[in-house]
């Protein structure tokens, strides 16, 4: 049985030899540390050593590796992150918009809405008068006046051989006349507020 | 395509609801404008008065005193012809009578509680601008037909109000 001393590699040898079996060495570096690895027995036992180390940690790792699901994996990521930021939308921007002074301003005119909605659009209607200016019915409070009220004529156009006259009333709820008359006034006027032409007329 | 709301401070925001308001509030005044009045019933009596007395017309029972009284001269009135019409906005109602001649009638707005209303007689180039309270009887007269003349009993009300107060039926 042979007894030969094998040195142990320096730190620095070592090193270059992990960085050798990792590939990570330029060409010619590595070239040279394989030079070494089959000449000198120091290097050749301790890249034996190293490999061997290296697929006792690997094997595991690998089995593990092999064994691991990652079904559910993005799942579990996702749910155990804060909910993104979602983009707002459109009524939330509103709602954010719709600030206490605009809404005051839509109050005003919601306020505006309701008055030009329920103002009363004719004015009160007076009772009509029967016959004989007696009323139909009980005047209304506040009625008197438009009761009283005639008719009034406010401007008259005749551009054809009409003439036109108005019989006002005497009494309050007496009626209001238009008289469209065949130019010129015919002999005898109908009705009692008309004035008949006469030869008697002075003037 | 994103729509985009205007970043605006408190006093933007204030003025904003208030032109918002101002707006509709202009709108609805406009629309109610352009809309008019909801309308006046407007009641056309067209009866002929003659001074040949006749049979009393069931139709103008209610108003006979009146139209005895205003038409002394007449003795016989009959209602030949009636008509309810909707006086809305400033649209003109025409109402054709049976001497060939048309009466037009115009809301004009109101004053105080007076209705203004332009009366027109389109063969007689005849216009009046009148001012009538609601369910006041008023007449036109003195248009010749049928051997005596013609008159029309005119009032408005108000769209909707109970019926009672028409004099022309009876």
């Amino acid at each position: 049985m042979s007894t030969e001393n094998i040195r142990t590699l320096s730190d620095a040898e070592q090193e270059r030899l992990s960085l050798f079996l990792d590939g990570a060495l330029p060409p010619d570096e590595a070239a040279d540390v394989e030079r070494l690895v089959s000449e000198d027995p120091a290097w050749k036992a301790a890249h034996r050593a190293l490999k061997i180390t290296g697929e006792m940690l690997r094997a595991p790792v690998e089995r593990h590796a092999a064994e691991a699901r990652f079904d559910g994996l993005w799942a579990g990521i996702e749910q155990r992150l804060p909910a993104p930021e979602r983009a707002p939308s459109l009524l939330d921007r509103l709602r954010a918009f719709l600030s206490p002074p605009v809404l005051v301003g839509l109050a005003a005119a919601a306020a505006a809405a309701a008055y030009v909605a329920t103002r009363p659009s004719t004015p009160p209607a007076p009772e009509a008068p029967a016959p004989g200016g007696v009323a139909a019915r009980g005047p209304a409070p506040g009625t008197a006046l438009a009761e009283s009220e005639p008719v009034i004529i406010e401007g008259i156009e005749s551009a054809g051989q009409k003439t036109v006259l108005v019989s006002q009333p005497v009494e309050p709820n007496g009626a209001t006349v238009i008289w469209t008359l065949d130019a010129p006034a015919p002999e005898s006027q109908p009705g009692s507020d008309v004035p008949a032409a006469s030869d008697d007329d002075p003037i | 395509m994103r729509f985009e709301l205007p970043a605006l401070g408190r006093v933007g925001r204030a003025l904003l609801g208030l032109a918002i308001g101002a707006g509709l509030s202009l709108g609805l005044w406009a629309g109610d404008a352009a809309a008019g009045e909801p309308g006046l019933r407007l009641k056309v009596s067209v009866i002929q008065a003659t001074k040949e007395k006749s049979a009393p017309d069931p139709a103008l029972a209610r108003i006979q005193g009146e139209l005895a009284e205003a038409f002394a001269g007449y003795q016989g009135f009959k209602r030949l012809q009636a008509e309810e019409k909707l006086l809305a906005g400033e649209t003109p109602v025409k109402i054709d009578l049976p001497n060939g001649e048309s009466a037009e009638f115009k809301h004009q707005g109101v004053d105080k509680n007076l209705h203004k209303i332009r009366f027109s007689l389109a063969k007689s180039k005849v216009n009046l601008d009148l001012k009538a309270p609601l369910k006041k009887m008023f007449y036109q007269a003195g248009m010749k037909h049928g051997g005596g003349i013609l008159i029309l009993a005119m009032y408005i009300a108000p769209v909707g109000e109970p019926p009672a107060p028409d004099k022309t039926e009876p």
